[in-house]
């Protein structure tokens, strides 16, 4: 049963694996493995999992925003002074540190510091990983628009993409971790 | 413990079906005796809520071929549980006592 083993998989990232076993035995038994009733699902445990612990969410939300803004200021600075050699060399560093090497530590410590609601919060920490940057460059660019002749809608779509591969490494990230802590236990 | 109208509801149909409580069979105790078709993800946050507040205990029974050799996660009610529900219940039996609704007299 295929489609029960995925439903099984998708609902281990919501809920600890012997009760996204037993839901999914409820679809397999009722006959009812559909993809909208296994999102629905998915969707009200991840609401009732953010409903149980909204304080310690929220604080590793804001703890992971933090570290991404320490990091982004470190970078700009970096940039600015531009100190240890030329603006180019520094530009990839700040790339790969704030685009691939944070988003997958975070995962990986949102999974470490979060039981049994390690997926909700690498989730909600990925939307806001990939929001954030998208709505600053947006209001950048409009706060200038007076400066330019068009809308930069190539750097709005580069940001978008690029911000949403890193919050994606943020998600396989913490999917490896929890696997990981799994096969422990 | 305040319990909610839902949180309720599923306390009573647990105890309603005695050893066979699990997924399938709540949903399905619900729709019959209430009339609502209730969704499974709300279901099994709810039983969840309640299992963290005390008011449920759970066991894992055997694989069975029809769920594709997954096992039903049983719940039961424990003593906790029966208190809380006993005490919404007799609060609402309070709040009627007297009222004349629905032309009956809840006395």
């Amino acid at each position: 049963m295929p489609k029960a083993v995925a439903a099984e998989w998708f609902l281990r990232l919501f809920t600890t694996p012997d009760r996204a076993l037993a839901i999914a035995g409820d679809m397999s038994e009722e006959g009812r493995v559909s993809i909208t009733d296994l999102i629905r699902t998915g969707a009200s445990l991840f609401a009732g999992n953010i409903a149980g612990a909204p304080f310690r969410l929220l604080l590793l939300l804001l703890g992971g925003v933090a570290v991404n803004l320490i990091c982004w200021d470190l970078a700009t600075f970096a940039l600015s002074y531009h100190t240890f050699g030329s603006v180019w060399n520094w530009s990839i560093v700040y790339a790969v540190t704030s685009r691939i090497v944070i988003p997958i530590i975070m995962g990986d410590l949102l999974v470490r510091f979060s039981t049994h609601r390690d997926m909700t919060a690498c989730a909600t920490h990925a939307i806001l990983i990939w929001l954030l940057p998208v709505v600053w460059t947006v209001m950048r660019i409009l706060a200038t628009m007076n400066a330019r002749p068009y809308f930069p809608w190539l750097v709005v779509l580069s940001t978008l993409v690029t911000w949403l591969i890193a919050a994606c490494l943020l998600l396989a990230s913490g999917i490896r971790t929890r696997k990981r802590f799994l096969a422990v236990i | 413990m305040l319990l909610g109208e839902f949180e309720q509801i599923v306390l009573l149909a647990i105890l309603r079906l005695r050893d066979d409580a699990y997924g399938v069979t709540i949903r399905s105790e619900i729709a019959t005796r209430t009339g609502r078709e209730i969704a499974r993800g709300a279901l099994h946050t709810t039983l969840d809520r309640l299992e963290e507040k005390g008011c449920l205990a759970s066991r894992m029974g055997d694989p069975t071929p029809q769920r594709g050799g997954r096992a039903k996660r049983y719940y039961t009610v424990t003593a906790l549980g029966i208190k809380s529900v006993t005490d919404a219940q007799r609060a609402f039996q309070n709040l009627l006592e007297g009222l004349p609704i629905l032309g009956a007299n809840y006395a």
